[in-house]
This record gives structure tokens, sequence and C-alpha cells, in this order.
């Protein structure tokens, strides 16, 4: 991590120096907020498609007056997909009975959605490069991504330890937070995120 | 001739399980010589892209079957999700059913 640090560091002016350790106190702060499991609200339900009513109305018991009411409405909306997903493609061959877990964290200017599932995994990467060739009017399927691709101002899905698998979605309040936490640089986000884990040897981000 | 209205007022959440049923009663309904359906969406509180996938169906089934098929009374969260998947560009919706009715009470 230090490496990945440092390395961002190269090539930069020194009038840039100061809004880079900015950015990079946003973005230490940011993941930890991120990776702190402990201060996740959290709901377990059973991989059914009748459970959504059950996750829909946890979500609604967290609203916070200070979320905007179109952000909360878009998170809504992709949290449904993000459930739907799970029961129908992750956990497509496994019983009813095997555990989907979410995640909310409300912070001051976001909200962090956690999706756990137990499947083998699916092909985000392959659904993001479909949903970007278009999807057709007509089309009866194939709209979870692109409403994730809509709402999420970063979302990531990859491997955690126990067998699970994270869904993380990001979604700022406006679009200036959204600017500042851009230099971010989400690309390593994951990878970190695992390795961290690993080295805890905690299932729960 | 005047033609014959059937309108279907679905309650709670619209996903995939419920919008099948939705497209099955609107398959019935146009082969019982229904001529437009109507979906009344005031009691909808969400609805996911799978309930969007099926209502796409029942579009597609119904306008084969020489029906017409329309919505109206859209909240919030259904409206949004419409617009981020362009269902606008489809789908005719009317604000309220007094809007529907305005155009079709007198066939």
């Amino acid at each position: 991590m230090q490496q990945e640090y440092s390395k961002s560091c190269n090539h930069i002016s020194s009038q840039q120096i100061n809004q880079n350790i900015t950015q990079e106190m946003r973005k230490f702060d940011l993941e930890t907020q991120i990776r702190a499991g402990d201060s996740y609200s959290r709901l377990q339900v059973n991989s059914e498609l009748s459970s959504l009513g059950k996750v829909l109305s946890w979500f609604e018991s967290l609203k916070d007056p200070l979320v905007p009411r179109r952000i909360w409405i878009e998170c809504q909306t992709v949290l449904g997909e993000a459930f739907d997903n799970v029961v129908i493609h992750a956990h497509k061959d496994l019983p009813s009975t095997t555990t989907v877990e979410i995640g909310i964290k409300i912070l001051s200017q976001l909200i962090i959605i956690k999706v756990w599932d137990q499947g083998p995994g699916f092909d985000l990467e392959s659904q993001r490069y479909k949903v970007s060739q278009g999807v057709d009017d007509y089309a009866e399927h194939g709209r979870g991504v692109q409403i994730l691709e809509k709402v999420a101002d970063y979302f990531s899905y990859f491997s955690v330890p126990n067998g699970r698998n994270c869904l993380l979605i990001l979604k700022f309040f406006d679009e200036q937070s959204h600017l500042n936490h851009q230099p971010l640089s989400l690309n390593c986000f994951s990878d970190e995120l695992v390795s961290l884990e690993e080295i805890d040897g905690e299932c729960q981000l | 001739m005047s033609k014959k209205i059937e309108i279907i007022q679905p309650a709670g959440i619209v996903d995939g399980i419920i919008g099948n049923e939705l497209r099955q009663q609107a398959i019935a309904l146009v082969q019982q010589e229904t001529d437009i359906i109507l979906i009344d969406c005031q009691d909808i509180t969400f609805m996911n892209s799978a309930g969007i996938g099926a209502l796409v169906a029942a579009l597609k089934a119904v306008k084969n079957a020489g029906g017409e098929f329309y919505l109206c009374s859209l909240n919030n969260q259904v409206q949004m999700i419409f617009s981020m998947t362009k269902m606008n560009r489809i789908f005719q919706v009317f604000t309220d059913r007094e809007e529907f009715q305005g155009k079709f009470a007198n066939g």
C-alpha cells in the first residue's frame, strides 16, 4: 500500500504536492471507511426473489434525512438490482437457504453499499462490455448492469475470504464530492481490499 | 365501434415474478378481445429491471396481438428507473388515469 502512495507521487510538480497530499488523505480516509466492517448496518436474507420486500423495508428503515431524496431512490433502485442479481445469477445453483448479506454505511457525503454472495462469482466486466455496446430497447433482460453503471460513482466486484464475493458500490451525494474523490484512482482498490482482508483473516470487509 | 379498454392496477413491488403475472394477465386480456390495456402504476411502490423486462414482454405480446398497451401514474422511483433504462422510448406513459381517459374515453 505504501508503495502505491509513493508511486502516485512521482512526476508531480511542487505546486501540486499540497493538493496531492489532501487527495491522499481523502483516499486514505475513504478506504478506511469502506473497510471498517463493524460500522455497517447489516442484513442477512435467504436467497429468494421474495426477500426483496424485506431488503427494501430494511433499507427504508436506515433512511437518513441528510441523504438527498434523488440519491436515496437511486440507491434503493441499485440495491434492488444487486439483490436480484445475486439470487438469479450468483446463487443460481445454490439452495434458497443460502444467505445473501447486505451492508450499508451512510456517511456525510456518500452511501457505501456492499452485497455479499457465496456463489462461484460472475463476470461483471463482460456484462459491462455488453452494456457498453448498447442495450436493445426491447430486450427483456440485461438492464441490471446498465442501472448499476448509471447510479454508481464507483463499483467493483471481487472475491473475499471464506468463499464469498462482494459487490461494492459507492454513491456520492453531489457531483462535486464525486469529482474530488475521483483521483482516488480506484483501480488499485479491490486488490488492496482483498489483500488487507487476507492479512486480517476476516471474512468481512 | 368503440374499443374495449381494460385497466390493471398492481400494487407493491413489481419484480420479475409480479411482472410475469402482469404479462400473463395482459396476454389473456388481448385474447379476450381487449383492444387497449392500461397498467395503472399508482400503487406500485418499487420496480426493478426484471419487472421492466416483463413489462417489455407484455408490451410486445399485446402489440403483436394487435392491441395497445399504456402505463400511467408512475411514482418517482419508477420514473427514475424508466429514465435510466430509456423506457420512455418504448412505453407511452400518461400522467394519471384522467389523462388516459381524456384520450380514450370516447373510443
